[in-house]
């Protein structure tokens, strides 16, 4: 069942990231999360992939449309990026002193004594202290929660426009989690930074997102401020993926689920992709493709029941 | 109260550190609690805590430094591997990584076929009863066909629980069977095997670092933290009136259910210790915010009891 032909991993999305807000994308694994992301960097091989459409950055740059030199610029400058697992983020052989100095050394044009002062302040200011002997000390010798920390240093230290943070805490404990979603809200928030956090988890998303995005099968079925996704989803999807987590208090009870899977990416969908596992399917959405609606000034979603219906069923 | 499924008795799993004479990792010091049968016991704990360990040490999959274990008022501490073997099958496991667990050139119907053949079932016998689990986990037969590359994480950890219940056992340990899941397939794992636990009367040691999905599905919870216990009682008691400082950090450190909840986040500070070099006195001083100086960092807590089967190990807790 090995998968051939083209694979539309993202179709026809569109997303704006606001200046200063943190933009959470969530959905199960494979709905183009993760490629979604990677693509605003352009990290895929293109050799194996084509890309349409555009990505604006400050909403004039195209950068689709950059050269290689022009990228590697943007990248970590205007754009950075945290992975899942920092361990295989950092490179074993360098100290954590030097990777984070390499920042200052390709982007900017400052000293080596001022670079230095300010990756130590960095350190300092994530937590890694005493800053002056973590310099020196190799990836092995850190935690992964204190990896992820310098993780973040890096990614900040040229005080980018939008940070990309792909599943940042999904291979922490809940303790480092704290930490470092705490952190992230903090130095957001110090430096005024776009933030773009990708994550399977809603509580992470409650924590510290302003609005979200839900992405299924490659496209975006929901978006608008967290609060209206969290307490008036409209797409069942929505709805479905909020029901399914365990909550507080419920010990012992069902759990909805969601039966089936998401379809495979590189097969034509005809209507709504969701509508295989929908429980609220109609005729329609088997065959034509629905609609964007709007549920308030900050809600859209894609489906064609109206809001307040859904509403209804949601409470 | 009738006999326990599993009794755990001052357990200790120590491990040598290579090249230093006399110096141990002490993974799972001094640990004693009982399973009754039928139960759900869920263990939590920051990586490194040696819950993992514990596990492994139940199945008896490695040896155990001392203390003893009781398998249905056995003492199987000192088993050898042959007389493990001939009790295996009423103690199976599922573990975190479906992928990993099933081996990529056999078809999962042989998968099955191995472990049914291997505890002495007939050729029939063993075909009927995958016929009837894999009916039971609510999947298509014709995944018995299939191999592990074909399937995806969810229908591969639903065949790993087939798999466990091919041998007929009594008592399951779950080591974080339902982290690596998309929260749609985690909650039908887990609706499965609070059923699967009803119609077989099944008894369960579940292993998670993620606190809500132990508290959905335990009916006791034991907090581990470098290797002890340190709090343990019913879900409803540990999740609702924590005693000890660490269950309270980590069920402060819980993310929101949604943006309105209010929660107080006291974060701890600092990294789980080296299970090398355990603090003196409570394992948890050096990050504890309400550490005793003089009191807590030289004399060593004893699980206290507070009410009913809620224990937990604090020199803050007066009795």
């Amino acid at each position: 069942m090995s998968i051939s032909g083209l694979v539309y991993a993202v179709r026809d999305i569109t997303l704006d990231i606001r200046k200063g807000e943190i933009l959470g994308i969530v959905g199960e694994s494979g709905c183009g999360k993760s490629m979604t992301a990677k693509s605003i960097l352009r990290l895929h091989d293109e050799k194996k992939m084509e890309y349409g459409g555009s990505i604006l950055l400050d909403g004039e740059k195209d950068i689709l449309k950059m050269s290689k030199k022009e990228l590697r610029e943007m990248r970590g400058r205007d754009i950075s990026m945290i992975f899942q697992d920092p361990i295989t983020t950092l490179n074993p052989l360098k100290t954590i002193g030097k990777q984070i100095l390499e920042m200052y050394q390709l982007h900017t044009d400052i000293s080596g004594e001022e670079a230095q002062a300010k990756v130590l302040e960095l350190l300092d200011l994530v937590g890694i202290v005493p800053a002056q002997d973590r310099f020196r000390q190799y990836p092995f010798e850190l935690s992964g929660g204190q990896l992820q920390r310098v993780c973040i240093a890096m990614a900040l230290a040229c005080r980018p426009k939008l940070l990309i943070a792909d599943e940042p805490t999904t291979a922490l404990d809940v303790t480092m989690q704290a930490q470092v979603l705490d952190l992230l809200k903090r130095l957001q928030r110090k430096y005024n930074s776009s933030v773009l956090l990708i994550t399977h988890n809603f509580g992470v998303v409650a924590e510290i997102c302003d609005r979200i995005a839900v992405m299924y099968a490659g496209q975006i079925v929901e978006s608008g401020d967290v609060r209206e996704i969290f307490y008036h989803p409209c797409h069942p999807y929505t709805k479905d993926l909020i029901a399914s987590i365990p909550k507080t208090g419920q010990h012992g009870t069902q759990l909805t689920t969601i039966p089936g899977m998401p379809p495979r990416l590189n097969q034509d969908i005809v209507g709504c992709p969701y509508a295989p596992r929908c429980t609220k399917v109609c005729d329609r959405c088997r065959t034509e493709a629905p609609p964007l609606k709007n549920a308030g000034e900050t809600h859209e979603y894609l489906c064609f029941l109206e809001p307040d219906n859904s509403r209804e069923v949601s409470a | 109260m009738s006999e326990p499924l599993i009794k755990v008795d001052h357990l200790k799993k120590y491990f040598p550190v290579a090249k230093t004479k006399g110096k141990f990792v002490k993974a799972v010091d001094d640990v004693t609690f009982e399973v009754q049968r039928g139960e759900i016991i869920g263990i939590v704990g920051e990586s490194g805590c040696g819950k993992s360990t514990m596990g492994r040490c139940l199945m008896k999959l490695i040896d155990i430094t001392d203390g003893s274990l009781y398998f249905d008022g056995q003492d199987i501490t000192h088993f050898t591997k042959k007389e493990m073997d001939a009790i295996r099958s009423k103690m199976q496991m599922i573990f975190q990584n479906p992928f990993s667990s099933f081996n990529p050139r056999h078809t999962i119907g042989k998968s099955l076929m191995d472990v049914a053949r291997h505890y002495g079932q007939t050729k029939e016998e063993a075909e009927k009863k995958i016929h009837e689990l894999v009916e039971e986990i609510g999947l298509d037969q014709v995944v018995l066909r299939r191999r592990p590359s074909e399937l995806s994480g969810g229908q591969l950890q639903r065949l790993a629980i087939a798999r466990a219940l091919v041998a007929g056992p009594e008592f399951i340990l779950a080591d974080e069977a339902v982290s690596a899941l998309d929260v749609s397939v985690q909650a039908q794992i887990l609706n499965m095997l609070i059923d699967l636990r009803d119609k077989y009367n099944l008894t369960m040691v579940f292993i998670s670092h993620e606190l809500t999905v132990v508290e959905h599905i335990s009916d006791h919870v034991i907090v581990m933290y470098l290797g002890a216990v340190v709090e343990k009682g019913t879900s409803e008691e540990l999740f609702y009136n924590p005693m000890h400082p660490y269950t309270r950090a980590l069920l402060a450190a819980k993310p929101k259910e949604t943006p309105d909840d209010e929660v107080n986040h006291e974060l701890l500070t600092g990294d789980i210790p080296s299970a090398m070099s355990i603090p003196e006195g409570c394992r948890f001083c050096t990050r504890c915010p309400q550490c005793i100086p003089g009191k807590c960092d030289t004399e060593v807590p004893e699980l206290r009891h507070i009410s009913g089967d809620h224990y937990a190990a604090c020199h803050l807790i007066k009795t």
